[in-house]
Order: C-alpha cells, then sequence, then structure tokens
C-alpha cells in the first residue's frame, strides 16, 4: 500500500507543473525548426546548438538565482570575458582555470557585498561590470591570447555528438533548481525574494543568502567563460557583452518575475532552449543576423506581457 | 503561578535627541495576560523591540527568569520571548506551513521534507481550532486568517514570554475569540502574554494587568480590575477627553453623491446615498464589501455593471483624477502606501491636490503656497519642525492630519471618502480628526465614512449603511441605531 | 486654533546636493594641478561643451529616475541619431533643419514606446528599455547593413566647434545649460513639476490624489528619448560623420551622472541641479584620467568605482531611500 513518494516540497512540485506550457513551445519550435529546415536536423547543427547553448544556460542560471532573490547581475558579460581572458592568458592550466573561477566568484562576491551595503542591485552590477571589464581589458586589450591546449581540449570534448558543456550546464542547473526548492536556503532565498526587509526583521539571514546568491551568479558566469572558450578558442574581454540581454531575456522568458520569490529556476531550459533555437535558425536561413537583435528584444517584450496580463488575471 | 517571568529594568532608549524611552521599569508574570497601551508615539513599539530585543537600550535591561539577557533577537529568542509584529510579517509566496518553519524544517535524505513539514504544522493548526489549510498559498488567505496564522508561527516555538502588537486589528469578532483562547491557553500554560492594543473592549477582556505608557515614560500600572475605561483613557492622553464624538449636526437631505445598483467584484446590487452636511457611514466586518464602496466613489475602481451618481445623474468616474475633478476627494486606509508621499515634505503632500488652486495657475508661488500650507496646518494642529519636514518622520497622528489636509486645500469639495481614517490613531488625534470630519459635514460636504470600528460609526454618524457579503443589509439611523443592530446586520442576520 | 504655524523653509542645505558639488570640486582642482593651464576657464568651458551630449541625455536620464523608471534604451537612440541625422542631412546644409526634426521626431517615438510600454503594459522599465533599446540597435544596424550613409554638414559643425561670438562660450554648451533650465524651471517651479515629483514618491497616492500618473510617465520617457536625440545630434557635430556605436557607453554615464548627483533610484529624490555636479564630476575626472595617458580601461575601473562609493554615500545620507536587496 505505501506508496514510495519522493519527499519533494511543495514549491519543488509546483515548480514542475509550473512551465509546462513553456516546456511544450520549446518542444514545438524545435521540432517545428527540424522539419521546415533540413539543415537544422543535422548533427553538426544540433552540436552546434548545444554548444552555444551551454554558455548561456550556466549564465542563464546563475541570473535566475539572483532574480528569484529579487536582484539582477548586470555584470555577468563582464565576468564571463575576464574569465576568457584569465584563462587565454596563464599558462599552468590548473592556476588558468582556478584563477578564472575565483575571480566570477570574487566578482560576485563584491556584488553580494555592495547590495548588502544597500547600493541598488542594477547600478551595483552595473558598475562592478565596468571594474571587472577594465581590469579584463587591462590584461588583454584585443580579442587572442593562447589558450591551453589543454583547455580547449577538455571544454570541446563531446559524447557521441553531445558537447561535455552543455551536459555539465544542464546538470548545473538541474543541481541549483534542486537547491532553491530543496535545501532550505533555496526557501530563504524565495522568501527574502518576496520581501527582504521583512526576512531581515524576522532575524533569517538574508545576508547569507545575498552573498552566496551573487557569488553563485559570478562563478556560473566564469564557468561559462569556460564554455564560450570552447567556441572561440581565445580570450576576449568583450566575449560576455550579449550574454547580459540573454540571460536576463531567458529568466523572464523562464517566468521568473524581476521583483523576486517567485518562478523556477528549472524554467530556464526550455526558456534558453527556445531563444538558442530562433538564433540557430536565424543563422542557418542566412537571415541578415542584425535581425537577431530586434527579435530577442520583441521576443522579451511579448513574453514580459504576456507574463504581465497573466499576474494581472491571478489578482482579481 | 504568579512568579515574575519578564522582568524589564530601567530601560532608557534615545534615538538622536529624541528621548523614546526613558527609564522604564515593569514585570510580566506567569499565567497572566499584560496590556501594555499609550498614545501612538508613546514609545510602545520601542519598548516591544528592546524585549525583543531588535532594539538595543541605552541603559537597562531585560530579564527573563531572572536572567539578564545579553545580545540580539536571537538571543532574545532563544530565551523565550516570540512577537507577533503589527505589520504582517509572512511571505504571500510560500504556503502556510512553508511560513510557520521559516528556516526550522524538518530535512529528510533530499532536503526538505514537505510531508513532515505539513504534517507538523497541520497538527498545530489543529490544536489551535484554526480552520486553515497547511499547504494553502499564504496569498489565497483572508487578512484575518493571516494574522491568525502569524500567531500560530509565534506559538509554535511555545514561547514562555508572547508579544503581540495590534493583533486584533484585522480580525473579525469569531477570530477574537479565538486569539483569546490561545493566550489564555498559553498563559494557563505558565507563559506570559504581553498585549498591545488600541481597542479598549479587547483589553479590558483579554488582560489582568496594565501598564500605560505616555511621552516614553511609565505614567500608571495597575490591576485591569482596578482601572475604568475613562481612567485609562486619561491617563493615555494626560487630559479628560469626555466628549470623543463632537454633537451631531443636521443634514439638509439633499442627495450628492452615491452608487445605484452596483454589482460585480463581490458586490451585490449595492445602492448607496451620501447626503450633503451628513456623515454616511458604512459598516461592516472586514472584507464584506464595504472598502469597494469607498474605492468606486472615489474612482479609483470602476463598477461593472450599476453606476456612481452625482447629484442624482449617472457619471464614468475613469479614475481618482475624474472624481477629483467632481469634487470627491479619497483618504485611503493604507497611509504609508497608499496615503503619504514618503519621501516629501509636509507642504508637497498637502499641495499635491489642490496644485492649481493654491498657486493661482501653473507656475509656482511659494509664498501663495507657504500660505496655504500654513492654513491648514494651524487649523490641523498639525506638529511638525517646519513646512518642509518629510511625512516620514511625523507621528502616525500626525501623518493622518497630512492626509485629510490636502484636501481641505480643495477649492469645490464636495464628497469626502474615508477608509478606517482612524486605524492606528491615537485617542488624542482621534477626537481631533472626529471634530473635524463634522466640521466639514457642518459646511455643507457630504461624508462617507467607511469603518470597521463599530463605536466610531455609532458616535459620528448620521446614517449608517450595513454591508455584508457584498449587499446592503440595512440602513440606520446614527443617533437611535444600536451595536447590536449593526452587529445583526453586519453578520447577515435581519435586524 | 492657537497652534503657531510652521517655519516655511529649513534653512539646511540638501545634504545630496553639497557631497556631489564637493565632489565636483575636488575633480576639478585635480584637474587644475594635474594637467597644463589646468584652470583656464576657456579650456573648461571648451571640455564642457564637448561633453554636451552628456549632460543632455544626463538630463533625460533624471527625468525618468525621478518617476521612478530607468532608460536602459538612450546609448542606442543616441547611435541611431547620428545614423539618421547623417543619412537626412547627406551633407546639404539646406537640409539641416529637416534632419533635426527627423532625429528628434524619432527619439520622441522611441521614447514614447518606451513609456507606453512602461505605463500601459505595467512591464518593468529595466526590460522594456533594455528590449526596446536592442530592437533600436538592431533596427539601426539593419538599416544601415553595418555601413552608415551619408555626412554631416560643414555648418551645423558649427554646434560643437564654434563658441558664441565674442564670448568663450561654446555654442554646444550654451545648448546644454539652455536645456538644464528648461527641466529644472518645469521641476522646480510649476505645479506640474511638484506633481511630477509625487509621482515618483509614491505612484498610487499620487494617482489617488487625482495625479495624472501614466502620463507624467510616459512624458518622462518622451523626454529621454527626445534629449538622447539631441545627444545624439551634439555627437554627431562633434564627431562630424554617423556611427553605430558612438552611443553604447552614455548609458552608464547618464545613470552614473544621476547617481553621483544623488538622484534616488526608488523615484522622487534629487533632481538636475544633482545631477549636474554628476556630469562635471565624470567630465573632469575622465578629462584628468586622459591626459594623464590612463589606458580607457583604467578610466572604466574608476567610474564603476566612484558610482558604487557614491550610492553608499547617498544611502548614508538618507536611510530612508532604501533600496531593494
Amino acid at each position: 500500500m505505501t506508496v514510495m513518494r519522493l519527499p519533494l516540497g511543495a514549491s519543488t512540485r509546483s515548480s514542475l507543473r509550473a512551465g509546462w506550457g513553456l516546456w511544450a513551445l520549446a518542444v514545438l519550435t524545435t521540432a517545428g525548426a527540424a522539419i521546415a529546415l533540413p539543415a537544422f536536423r543535422t548533427p553538426t547543427s544540433m552540436t552546434s546548438l548545444m554548444a552555444s547553448l551551454a554558455p548561456l544556460l550556466l549564465v542563464a542560471t546563475g541570473q535566475a538565482v539572483v532574480v528569484l532573490l529579487g536582484g539582477i547581475d548586470l555584470s555577468v558579460g563582464a565576468v564571463l570575458g575576464l574569465a576568457t581572458v584569465l584563462v587565454a592568458t596563464t599558462e599552468s592550466v590548473p592556476v588558468a582555470v582556478a584563477l578564472a573561477l575565483l575571480a566570477g566568484l570574487a566578482a560576485g562576491a563584491a556584488n553580494g557585498l555592495g547590495v548588502l551595503a544597500g547600493v541598488n542591485p542594477l547600478i551595483m552590477t552595473f558598475a562592478a561590470g565596468g571594474i571587472v571589464q577594465g581590469i579584463a581589458l587591462l590584461r588583454l586589450s584585443a580579442p587572442g591570447g593562447a589558450v591551453p591546449g589543454a583547455v580547449i581540449d577538455a571544454v570541446t570534448w563531446q559524447a557521441g555528438t553531445v558537447p561535455v558543456a552543455f551536459m555539465a550546464a544542464v546538470g548545473v542547473l538541474a543541481l541549483v533548481w534542486f537547491a532553491t526548492t530543496q535545501a532550505r536556503w533555496g526557501r530563504l532565498l524565495q522568501a527574502a525574494g518576496f520581501a527582504s526587509d521583512n526576512a531581515r526583521r524576522l532575524g533569517l539571514p538574508v545576508g547569507r543568502v545575498t552573498l552566496l546568491a551573487y557569488s553563485a551568479a559570478g562563478l556560473l558566469a566564469a564557468f561559462a567563460g569556460l564554455a564560450v572558450i570552447a567556441r572561440t578558442y581565445s580570450g576576449d574581454a568583450l566575449s560576455g557583452t550579449p550574454f547580459v540581454l540573454d540571460s536576463v531575456t531567458a529568466v523572464l522568458v523562464a517566468g521568473i518575475a524581476l521583483t523576486g520569490g517567485r518562478g523556477s529556476v528549472l524554467a530556464v531550459l526550455p526558456a534558453a532552449v527556445l531563444l538558442g533555437v530562433v538564433d540557430q535558425v536565424i543563422r542557418l536561413t542566412g537571415t541578415n543576423t542584425n535581425y537577431q537583435f530586434v527579435l530577442k528584444g520583441l521576443i522579451l517584450i511579448a513574453a514580459m506581457w504576456l507574463y504581465q496580463a497573466a499576474r494581472r488575471r491571478e489578482r482579481p | 503561578m504568579d512568579t515574575v517571568l519578564l522582568e524589564c529594568r530601567g530601560l532608557t532608549k534615545a534615538f538622536g535627541a529624541t528621548r523614546a524611552i526613558g527609564d522604564v521599569s515593569f514585570t510580566a508574570r506567569a499565567g497572566r495576560v499584560l496590556a501594555l497601551v499609550g498614545e501612538n508615539g508613546a514609545g510602545k513599539s520601542t519598548l516591544m523591540n528592546m524585549i525583543a530585543g531588535s532594539v538595543a537600550p541605552d541603559r537597562g535591561e531585560v530579564a527573563v527568569g531572572g536572567e539578564p539577557l545579553r545580545g540580539g533577537p536571537a538571543a532574545h529568542a532563544a530565551a523565550g520571548i516570540a512577537m507577533v509584529h503589527q505589520e504582517l510579517s509572512l511571505f504571500p509566496n510560500l504556503t502556510v506551513a512553508e511560513n510557520v518553519l521559516l528556516g526550522r524544517e524538518p530535512r529528510g535524505w533530499l532536503g526538505i521534507d514537505d510531508g513532515r513539514l505539513v504534517r507538523r504544522v497541520g497538527a498545530l493548526l489543529d490544536d489551535l481550532e484554526l480552520d486553515i489549510a497547511p499547504s494553502a498559498p499564504v496569498s489565497r488567505l483572508s487578512p484575518g486568517q493571516r494574522q491568525l496564522v502569524e500567531i500560530a508561527k509565534a506559538v509554535a516555538v511555545a514561547p514562555r514570554v508572547l508579544i503581540l502588537d495590534e493583533p486584533t486589528s484585522s480580525l473579525e469578532n469569531p477570530q477574537v475569540d479565538l486569539l483569546y483562547r490561545i493566550t489564555r491557553r498559553l498563559t494557563d500554560g505558565g507563559a506570559a502574554v504581553v498585549l498591545v492594543s488600541h481597542r479598549l473592549d479587547e483589553l479590558f477582556r483579554f488582560c489582568d494587568d496594565v501598564v500605560v505608557l505616555r511621552g516614553g515614560v511609565k505614567v500608571a500600572e495597575s490591576r485591569m480590575s482596578d482601572v475604568t475605561r475613562d481612567g485609562l483613557i486619561s491617563a493615555m492622553v494626560g487630559r479628560d477627553v469626555t466628549q470623543l464624538y463632537p454633537p451631531r449636526g443636521r443634514g439638509d437631505g439633499t442627495p450628492v453623491a452615491g452608487l445605484r445598483g452596483v454589482s460585480g467584484d463581490g458586490l451585490h446590487d449595492v445602492t448607496f446615498t451620501a447626503r450633503a452636511g451628513a456623515i454616511a457611514g458604512v459598516a461592516g466586518l472586514e472584507g464584506h464589501g464595504q472598502a469597494l464602496v469607498a474605492e468606486i466613489l472615489a474612482g479609483a475602481r470602476a463598477p461593472r455593471a450599476g453606476t456612481v451618481t452625482i447629484d442624482g445623474n449617472p457619471v464614468r468616474l475613469r479614475s481618482p483624477r475624474a472624481a477629483v475633478g467632481r469634487g470627491i476627494g479619497y483618504v485611503p486606509p493604507e497611509r504609508r502606501t497608499e496615503g503619504l508621499l514618503f519621501g516629501l515634505g509636509v507642504d508637497e503632500n498637502v499641495t499635491v491636490v489642490a496644485g492649481r488652486a493654491v498657486n493661482g495657475g501653473w507656475l509656482r508661488r511659494p509664498k501663495r503656497e507657504a500660505a496655504a500650507v500654513d492654513r491648514v496646518v494651524r487649523r490641523l494642529r498639525l506638529t511638525a519642525s517646519s513646512q518642509r519636514q518629510p511625512v516620514s518622520e511625523l507621528s502616525g497622528g500626525n501623518q493622518q492630519k497630512t492626509l485629510f489636509g490636502r484636501w481641505m486645500l480643495h477649492p469645490a469639495l464636495r464628497v469626502l471618502v474615508l477608509n478606517d481614517p482612524t486605524r492606528g490613531v491615537d485617542v488624542g488625534a482621534r477626537a481631533e480628526i472626529y471634530g473635524l470630519l463634522r466640521e466639514l459635514a457642518d459646511r455643507g460636504v457630504a461624508i462617507v465614512l467607511v469603518s470597521t470600528d463599530m463605536q466610531e460609526l455609532l458616535g459620528l454618524a448620521d446614517e449608517i449603511t450595513v454591508m455584508y457579503d457584498g449587499r446592503v443589509t440595512g440602513v440606520l439611523d446614527g443617533a437611535s441605531a444600536t451595536e447590536e443592530q449593526v452587529m445583526r446586520l453586519a453578520v447577515g442576520e435581519a435586524a | 486654533m492657537t497652534t503657531a504655524g510652521l517655519p516655511a523653509r529649513r534653512h539646511r542645505l540638501d545634504p545630496h546636493l553639497a557631497v556631489s558639488y564637493a565632489l565636483a570640486a575636488v575633480c576639478l582642482v585635480l584637474l587644475g594641478t594635474t594637467t597644463s593651464r589646468g584652470f583656464d576657464p576657456d579650456r573648461i568651458l571648451g571640455l564642457l561643451g564637448n561633453q554636451a551630449a552628456l549632460g543632455i541625455v544626463a538630463l533625460g536620464q533624471t527625468l525618468v529616475l525621478l518617476v521612478r523608471g530607468l532608460d536602459l534604451s538612450v546609448g542606442s537612440v543616441i547611435s541611431l541619431s547620428t545614423v539618421v541625422t547623417a543619412a537626412v542631412m547627406d551633407g546639404n546644409p539646406d537640409r539641416i533643419a529637416v534632419a533635426v526634426a527627423a532625429t528628434v521626431a524619432l527619439g520622441a517615438v522611441v521614447g514614447l514606446a518606451n513609456g507606453l510600454l512602461v505605463a500601459y503594459a505595467g512591464i518593468a522599465p529595466l526590460l522594456v528599455t533594455l528590449a526596446v533599446g536592442t530592437i533600436v540597435q538592431g533596427a539601426t544596424y539593419v538599416y544601415t547593413n553595418g555601413q552608415p550613409r551619408g555626412g554631416i554638414a560643414g555648418g551645423f559643425r558649427g554646434l560643437a566647434d564654434d563658441r558664441i561670438a565674442g564670448t568663450p562660450l561654446p555654442w554646444s554648451l550654451l545648448l546644454w545649460l539652455g536645456v538644464w533650465g528648461i527641466v529644472a524651471l518645469t521641476l522646480y517651479r510649476t505645479v506640474a513639476g511638484r506633481r511630477y515629483y509625487a509621482v515618483g514618491a509614491n505612484p498610487r497616492a499620487a494617482w489617488l490624489s487625482g495625479v495624472p500618473t501614466t502620463r507624467h510617465s510616459v512624458v518622462a520617457y518622451i523626454a529621454s528619448g527626445v534629449l538622447a536625440s539631441v545627444a545624439g545630434l551634439h555627437l554627431a557635430a562633434y564627431t562630424g560623420s554617423p556611427s553605430l556605436t558612438v552611443g553604447t557607453s552614455y548609458t552608464l554615464m547618464s545613470i552614473a551622472a544621476a547617481v553621483i548627483g544623488g538622484v534616488a533610484l526608488t523615484g522622487g529624490g534629487g533632481g538636475p541641479t544633482g545631477t549636474f555636479a554628476g556630469v562635471l564630476v565624470l567630465v573632469f575626472l575622465g578629462t584628468v584620467l586622459e591626459t594623464m595617458d590612463v589606458p580607457a580601461a583604467v578610466q572604466l575601473i574608476v567610474q564603476g568605482g566612484v558610482v558604487i562609493v557614491m550610492m553608499l554615500v547617498n544611502r548614508r545620507l538618507d536611510p530612508a531611500r532604501r533600496s531593494r536587496a
């Protein structure tokens, strides 16, 4: 009679349920592209799609955590860039990777400390992004450098057609999703994200949660830098720039409210897939790539409009 | 069971140059409920925050069971002090169970064990006789239910000292009974309860002892049975407030504004009339549609069906702006979030409605503006350091006065709609506000007073419209109505 | 009624203004002592004139911030403006008026789009302006196909290069001060300006008091779009050629100037007077770093640092203005 049930929390289960529409949309779009475009369904195209998704997934996962906390991280692009630069300008492989990840962690922690000191997250991460980018440009003023061969081998390794970077990114996303829903830390994240003053007054460790969230975002952005190297084979201080908008778009398409406390990290996966497929289709059809900007902007506005309308309906 | 559990010794606290609390000592005994009363600004919040550990005293100490407490809120909580704040501190994006045990969730092999969490909180709610599902999202609960969950959350830690700050402000009568039973159970179990409330009825019903604060100093301490209502009020105010309510006037009876057959959003065929020169009260328990009536009249909400009428003619109020243009003013219930321009000064708050009229055009004339603000300030006896003092620095009563002030400058005010205008306002300021409302009415303004405070309506209104479940269940004459009549209509029984 | 009235004014200096102008003064001293001819008024006026674009776009940003908004599209609008101006003018002095009108109109349209989406669709300003900015940038690229056409008429360049006859005052500085004057007069000296602050301080309360809040918001974004396009006009005159990327850095810089000037991101605090000081700080500091031959990267670092420090200082000065963690 006893059914073995996973002791998943209510919010974990609801986050599994929510966003099914988004999953459906992502699957349908991918299927549609595969049917309409022969070039899309080739293994090469699939591999390249997954490889391009890896850094986006990593950055967007970190962004999602910060947005759940009611903040935002506009420094992820600069941190990503710095990570590629550090790897491309350091000879020893372990030192290079350690340095890149530590830099991400440090930048994230600095953001967290600034926010805790009362600086508006937007301004804090905007300004910190400027500083990080400056540091990266000082170290490597033009794209290039020499990425150690071992690093390239590691990050470009594929299991069949699936790049290891993509698998790692999905794994990290799943792990972070689980932490945000099943760990006490995640519950606190949701609470503090919804009303930080309130959480603070209740004596909940808001400081620790905030620090952890921003540090995670920084660390994941640095990881994403490694995934970018898998595609560019070089260091570039500015290589992260598009990821700021892309990660925010992915998080919002995923339905995570910018006001904090509502949404699921898991939904970032279909959202990122959706964006990635659209990009890939534009590339493959030879459409003027400048339309990408226009399209991304429109997607962001459309997604926000839809979610806003849905939330308005919820509230009588 | 009369041992001293909580002891405050010589607590003193100053914020900058202002003394909030001066040398206050008192004790709360096991098995007893202590009332802590005083006007707004008397220092109750500061005192309670010191007991809860979130404010450190400049001098003096708090002791539980004879042990002086050191350290912040965590140390005080560890000593068994729990506090229910006036502003609700639940997270609407989480469920009841998740809120009650937030940060203390039972854990299984996969992080938080939700099954055990729900069962534990369910057992607690059952035990307290609260009919609330533990897995319900807090966002779906009524304000009263939220308040009860808040209390359950405090009780969940089995406190030795429970501090309740205005716990009944959004409770309905049956829920107040529940709260009464909960506090009694705690005291029977040997805990001490400290209750802060503005509702005298409840204080007399709930409490065994009373401490009165005025201006940050303890001015009285006694057994509740040894004091009278009037005695308590004069101790709080420091002067005799024999007449809280002004004498009634006579409305000339001309209908000015009203609703005709309004339905939707939970309202059912509501018809209501406000007459020039009269105070029209709207009574009901929290959440039975009175707030909607106020918002619709103020243009803040459009009726789904039915019309708003002005001088007998149907009108469409598209926004508060349209209502203001027709001489309808609105004082919303939530001072902080809906009423005040928080970072701005008294002057900007007072002139926001009638800036054009005050300045005589679209260009500002600072002297005229200052003179107009001065008139309002004098009339309302508003206390502030200057016209430009930010309203965030004012006391609750003075903040409420600035809200009235902005409508006094309206050049052609015909209707003033008020929703719970005296919530959290002390007795002294309350009497002044009542006087002002009557004065406005005597000058021909139609006053619409929505309130959950029955005494206030019975004392002030010329006519009381009672609502239940979105319907008007009766209209009573204010001078002759009794509390029982209003209550019967408010719970849906025929009068 | 025996109660006394209240003094109409508190004779107390706004601490935010004091700090930002003190910082501007420090930067001026730094400029004067570290560079040759440092205190030469002629040079300082020339410097400020060259940066009129920043001064103007920062005013637009301030207007938006005051009503709890944010405009991240100004950079794209500036770039678009230089491209459109050059394309319409096509080097022909007779077409200056048409080009200016077209550019400003386009800025207004972008601002209107931002404003409508924020005020009526209820989408967060950060996202609306980020998205609209991206769309504008994309549209600029699509329109030019990466290669801006046309040219700036020589006469139009006088806006950036020439000084008002007989004075050391550059025309561009006059333009900036003129815009500043209009914004400041409207905010400080009209009833609408007062209401504008009310919208920023508490939109719901302002709305309930009969203030047309959505209209104020939309006007803010239109003004920001228009001012960004005016900044684009100045940059087109200054550089003499259209550019797809010239505006990019102005998004951050305009916010930085407002923040350094003490404008609250939570709305309703600060104003054009503070922002003016913020621009001075950025201009003087930038010039000092440039003349010291510091790489552009270090300038980024210094700017970011100044912004963070000023945010911390502002918070210190005014604990009531708490930002969300």
